[in-house]
């Protein structure tokens, strides 16, 4: 009996994303992938460690958003209706602006900041 | 004949996958190996803290990507993807790249303040040494003329 290459193939491809994923997850959580300062203010003398609140809010609401989508997009594959996915699920128009207000917040918060150094 | 052709296209076919997978794996070894260092792959090149846009850009493209796959082997075929989902991998790749211009538009004006320090400080030693070569010039010259 040949193996089905295509079944092989997208098999392999998302094994592989899962092991690269699981990869990136457990540097970050051992410390082998340098997470230090992400949420600190821009300061070039590393003098101020204090989290800065636009940074922490994005990464707040980008993960929200992030756990959102995913569990509508699982949710659509396993209704007791579903038929077989054609496209991604449309992401709620309430998670595109919290996405887009969140980012514009910490962008402001950023340009603000280098104003203020450059001042 | 049809049958030769069949057996070629798989033939192809596998060959193109062992590649791909193939790569794909030895990727994988050399990042487990650490001979594909991803100490810094959410560090700015010119900073040593890590970077929050490129956090977040890699996690919803792993998202992303993982779903879209996903989906794919669920339905056989290749699933589309709505515009509002491409709107949120652009707000995310756009918050990246915006976050990354101010940064270095930042560090330019630093840089040029710098610069302009530097050029400044530079411009005056070098007045000094030409004031203190005329100073010099001018003691020879008195010395040759008392003696």
């Amino acid at each position: 009996m040949i193996p089905p290459l295509a079944y092989l193939a997208e098999r392999g491809l998302l094994f592989w994303l899962a092991a690269l994923a699981l990869v990136v997850g457990w540097g970050c959580v051992t410390g082998r992938i340098n997470l230090a300062g992400m949420l600190a203010h821009d300061t070039r003398d590393q003098a101020d460690q204090r989290p800065a609140p636009d940074r922490v809010q994005l990464l707040v609401s980008f993960i929200f958003a992030v756990v959102a989508y995913a569990r509508l997009a699982l949710a659509t594959t396993q209704g007791s209706d579903a038929s077989l996915p054609t496209h991604l699920p449309e992401a709620p128009n309430e998670l595109v602006l919290l996405f887009a207000g969140s980012h514009s917040i910490y962008l402001a918060g950023k340009f603000r900041r280098s104003l203020s150094r450059g001042a | 004949m049809n049958l030769d052709w069949t057996l070629l296209s798989y033939i192809v076919a596998a060959v193109l996958m062992i590649i791909v997978l193939g790569t794909a794996a030895l990727i994988l070894w050399m990042i487990l190996k650490g001979r594909i260092d991803l100490s810094q792959v959410l560090t700015e090149p010119d900073s040593t803290k890590a970077s929050l846009s490129r956090f977040q850009f890699l996690l919803f493209t792993f998202v992303v990507v993982g779903l879209f796959l996903l989906l794919s082997i669920e339905s056989g075929a290749f699933v589309n993807i709505p515009d509002s989902v491409l709107g949120l991998l652009g707000i995310s790749a756009g918050s990246y790249a915006i976050s990354k211009g101010i940064t270095a538009n930042a560090s330019g004006a630093k840089n040029t303040a710098t610069a302009a320090a530097t050029n400044a400080a530079a411009a005056q030693a070098t007045a000094a040494a030409h004031a203190a070569q005329a100073h010099a010039a001018a003691a020879k010259a008195a010395a040759e003329k008392v003696s």
